[in-house]
């Protein structure tokens, strides 16, 4: 395939991880851009499909920390996408306040925000994760359970919210039987 | 059984080997409360994709050569010099050329026209740390002050501007623009108004000013050209043609 063939696949992807890291979607725009360029510019890129996204991940991130990270936006109104999310997959139907979501996502440390945009939003394994961000496997696995606890409990400080059905426990690592 | 929440995340994100899978699963089937979280957290995980922006337009083909003018730390400024010094070998010099074309130029106009409104004269600091590539670049032989400096966009074109003020009245900006438009112009209309640019293989420049002596403009020009060849501070060659041209030139208010 194309080297912008390639690249143009991973947009959305890489589009969601600029906003994650920026929280500003124009600031986002022109930090893919960026690293798009650079991409196009690499004389050599990896074959591998998981392996070429890792890299791509890994040159925004690049970009990011060198160009953009001292000139980050606050976070505005038009950042907040005016939907509703519906999550039909469980017995009960949930209704979670997209906006009050997003700026739970988006009060998340950048740490916190990177390794969720990856795992969830982007689907990466753990170990695509581990090598995006170069850590361990086992920090992405700790880094992952605590970002979701910090956004549950940031959810259930939400009053104006259909709230997700969280429990109030204050120790969710460990059960005994 | 002890399942901690780590190990939930990972059974939640497909990350366990099978015999962890089916310890935590069967820990899930017996507990009320875990089976929750577990929902919980399957929940935030088909809600957190929905939370993002759509994905803009992202112009691929608008510029694929030279980094981006952020200029924020050294390591972009070596990049920049070493990209600019690239162009040289490469062209081996800058294109120079007058300048004309539309709307990224007389957006250019406007923003210098609004730079020259504002009351230019109060001091505005502009610190060095800001500069990056342009950190050497000294006009006081022109006698011409920096003034401000700001990173904008041009008709989509990331920009910075780098604004100089005259103890004659003289105002001028310097746009270095990332990336290579094509440029054009129907400025003729306004004769007081001076405008050259130039281009390494990266960036675009444009030099704007109002009534500024038309030889002395284009001695400022070409010093601007070679300073963005390598960011080095002028030469004292330079420097001599440069206070010279503003000694034997009119003000510009003139």
């Amino acid at each position: 395939m194309p080297k912008k063939e390639r690249l143009e696949a991973q947009l959305d992807g890489l589009f969601a991880y600029a906003f994650s890291l920026s929280r500003n979607r124009d600031m986002a725009k022109d930090l893919v851009q960026d690293a798009a360029e650079r991409a196009l510019r690499a004389k050599t890129v990896p074959e591998d499909t998981s392996q070429y996204r890792v890299w791509l991940f890994k040159v925004l991130r690049n970009v990011w920390i060198d160009n953009w990270r001292r000139r980050r936006f606050e976070v505005t109104s038009e950042d907040i996408p005016e939907t509703t999310v519906t999550d039909t997959r469980h017995e009960e139907k949930r209704v979670i306040d997209s906006i009050a979501l997003q700026r739970a996502y988006l009060d998340l440390s950048e740490d916190h925000r990177a390794i969720l945009s990856l795992v969830d939003i982007n689907g990466m394994t753990y170990e695509e994760a581990a090598e995006t961000l170069s850590i361990p496997t086992g920090t992405v696995m700790s880094r992952v359970a605590r970002a979701r606890r910090i956004l549950c409990s940031q959810l259930l400080e939400t009053d104006n919210v259909t709230p997700l059905p969280l429990s109030r426990r204050t120790n969710l690592g460990t059960k005994k039987r | 059984m002890t399942i901690s929440d780590e190990q939930l995340n990972a059974y939640v994100d497909g990350e366990l080997g099978a015999e962890d899978t089916a310890r935590v699963a069967a820990a899930i089937a017996a507990d009320h409360d875990l089976a929750r979280h577990v929902a919980e957290i399957s929940a935030l995980k088909v809600a957190l994709p929905q939370i993002i922006p759509g994905t803009p337009d992202i112009n691929l083909a608008r510029k694929n050569k030279g980094e981006s003018l952020g200029f924020a730390t050294p390591s972009f400024r070596i990049a920049a010099a070493a990209a600019a010094l690239m162009a040289i070998i490469v062209t081996g010099s800058v294109s120079y050329t007058m300048f004309h074309d539309s709307d990224l130029f007389e957006n250019a106009v406007a923003v210098h026209d609004i730079w020259t409104k504002r009351n230019t004269a109060d001091g505005h600091y502009v610190r060095s740390e800001d500069l990056g590539v342009f950190a050497a670049l000294n006009l006081s032989s022109a006698g011409l002050m920096l003034a401000d400096r700001a990173d904008l966009m041009l008709d989509g074109y990331q920009a910075v501007r780098l604004s100089f003020i005259g103890s004659r009245g003289c105002k001028v900006s310097l746009f270095a623009i990332d990336g290579i438009p094509n440029l054009s112009s129907n400025h003729e209309n306004n004769r007081n108004l001076r405008s050259q640019s130039w281009k390494t293989e990266v960036h675009t420049y444009l030099l704007l000013g109002y009534g500024m002596d038309e030889a002395r403009f284009a001695i400022l020009a070409k010093a601007l050209s070679q300073f963005s060849e390598t960011y080095d501070p002028f030469n004292l060659h330079v420097e001599q043609r440069l206070a010279s041209s503003r000694a034997e030139s009119a003000p510009c208010n003139a």
